[in-house]
């Protein structure tokens, strides 16, 4: 079933198009209220929140959240909507997640591709699918009901795994186009991710980007990994990586034009910290965008 | 038929993290410097982690008092027993409380298993809504009508502990040797509500207890006062008034089931 295409803002704009070096921001996070408060002089221009970080919860949180919307575009993004869930979507999350959009109007709703429960248990984490046809089939069925549930598209994340299943019978890439053309949802690419991936599963991950296609992407991520032994762990703890930018001008170079996040989850620095991998963002797209117009124009 | 491949491979990878079975072993392609057991074992040392890091937000003075060895190791026996169903995982440990009271550690600190009582009321409360204002005359509605019942806010709760355990949990970021400062045979009767974003907790004189305890488990009013003078015979019409007083100011209590 095919959904209404994104989601214009109250002043107009059309947010899932924005201009790409329109909005760069970070995720939302507690440790930074304190100085989000003050109001200050800011170069991200919009945020992520947790979605479950307020979806249970009364009081500052959820008062911080909806003060920060008065003032920019907020995306919603979760972790427990278990979307690749054999035994389907958790209702009473969604009718949470519903209360929770509707108090807070994000301009974008996400979540992974993953799944985090079964029946016998809840595993707290992204846990990866295979990429066959039974589990894009279940996927769809599961976006379909929660496309209609909420009532508005939703962007789901390719996620990090360590592991690939012996069943899986679809492209990584080709699983994901298939997912969006089918189910009417976007994609959260999540540049980190395809590295992390393309680094434990050693394949090139230009390849990878290149078999996206341009209008799928709603959202983009970058985030900085850390190096265990023998693998590359997803843990959005340090500085985004070099490959990563690079992934990033590869894909502007290519027309993506979708917001984007630089996420930073353990060991979290202070704020202006963050404000300088946004400020790089923007001069990556920035440029990125430049030589796509003097390409255009010569 | 329904194709239930899935759903077998999403249970054995669960089995798989929770270390029930290893069958899962043989469904997957390693990343490529990992061998299965490798790989899988990234998920159950996250699944582990995340659920002792649940566990220590809630109950962090409980932690505190048992030292980090002796709270990991609880909490490692915990989780093995205890799979978490709820999304929200500051809902892991609903009988964590429960268990405590099983093991040696709660014989060994008698206070143990009611500080921890303490700390998931605390949490319960401090994911409610503020208080909402009670509107109405409370001297007038309690007068005219014993029969009358309240209904505690579901953003208050009541305590009743024979040890100190507010007064533990408040020096839970000071040295251990506090402690010894504290005096153990003291019972506390608390009341706990939301207000302005914060969990208040106020220590009840016990009179104040046993009539807002039976107010919360829906006796009349008339039938409240009646448990008041069991407990405290002495308790003359101007205590009584001091305390509906209080109970009226708190705003913990509406009438009727005005609280949704």
């Amino acid at each position: 079933m095919q959904r209404k295409e994104g989601h214009i803002q109250s002043n107009g704009q059309d947010v899932m198009n924005p201009n790409p070096s329109g909005l760069v921001g970070v995720g939302l996070r507690p440790t930074h209220y304190p100085h989000l408060e003050t109001l200050p002089d800011i170069q991200s221009n919009w945020f992520e929140a947790i979605s479950e970080n307020y979806i249970n919860t009364e009081g500052r949180p959820l008062e911080m959240l909806l003060k920060m919307r008065a003032k920019y575009p907020i995306a919603l993004h979760g972790v427990s909507l278990s979307i690749g869930s054999d035994s389907g979507v958790h209702e009473d999350y969604l009718f949470k997640l519903k209360k929770l959009i509707d108090r807070v109007d994000p301009i974008i709703v996400s979540d992974h591709l993953c799944w985090t429960h079964a029946p016998s248990g809840n595993s707290h984490d992204l846990l990866p699918l295979p990429f066959s046809q039974e589990a894009l089939q279940r996927v769809v069925r599961n976006i379909d009901v929660v496309q209609n549930h909420l009532d508005r598209q939703i962007l789901l994340e390719n996620i990090s795994y360590y592991l690939k299943f012996k069943e899986s019978e679809i492209d990584e890439a080709d699983f994901l186009v298939e997912l969006c053309r089918k189910s009417g949802c976007r994609l959260l690419l999540d540049l980190n991710n395809v590295y992390v991936n393309a680094v434990n599963h050693e394949f090139n991950p230009v390849s990878f980007l290149k078999k996206i296609p341009v209008d799928i992407v709603g959202q983009m991520h970058v985030a900085g990994p850390s190096q265990e032994k023998g693998y590359l762990f997803d843990t959005h703890s340090s500085t985004t990586r070099d490959a990563v930018w690079k992934l990033l001008e590869l894909v502007i170079d290519r027309g993506v034009n979708a917001p984007l996040i630089v996420e930073w989850d353990q060991d979290i620095p202070d704020f202006n910290t963050l404000e300088t991998e946004v400020t790089k963002a923007k001069t990556i797209i920035s440029d990125a965008t430049k030589r796509a117009h003097a390409g255009q124009t010569a | 038929m329904q194709d239930k491949r899935l759903n077998c491979l999403q249970e054995r990878f669960l089995s798989a993290i929770k270390k029930e079975s290893d069958s899962f072993l043989a469904d997957i392609t390693p990343a490529s410097q990992l061998n299965p057991t490798e790989c899988v074992e990234i998920y159950s040392r996250g699944y582990a982690a995340r659920l002792t890091e649940a566990l220590g937000e809630t109950f962090e003075a409980t932690w505190w008092v048992l030292g980090d060895e002796e709270f990991f190791s609880l909490c490692d026996k915990y989780i093995q027993g205890t799979p978490s169903f709820h999304y929200d995982l500051s809902d892991y440990g609903t009988d964590f409380t429960d268990f405590l009271a099983k093991q040696n550690q709660s014989a060994e600190i008698p206070f143990l298993v009611e500080l921890a009582k303490f700390e998931w009321l605390f949490k319960g409360i401090f994911h409610k809504a503020n208080l909402t204002s009670q509107a109405g005359d409370w001297s007038s509605a309690t007068s005219l009508n014993d029969k009358l019942k309240l209904t505690l806010s579901p953003s208050a709760s009541l305590l009743e502990s024979q040890f100190p355990v507010y007064t533990i949990w408040k020096n839970r970021t000071e040295s251990l040797e506090c402690m010894n400062s504290i005096d153990l045979s003291k019972a506390e009767n608390l009341l706990m509500y939301k207000q302005n974003s914060q969990v208040f907790v106020r220590s009840l004189e016990r009179d104040e207890f046993v009539l807002m305890a039976a107010l919360a488990q829906q006796k009349s009013l008339s039938e409240a006062l009646d448990r008041l003078l069991q407990v405290h015979l002495e308790t003359t019409p101007e205590r009584i008034q001091e305390i509906f007083s209080t109970v009226a100011r708190l705003g913990v209590f509406s009438f009727g089931s005005d609280f949704s």
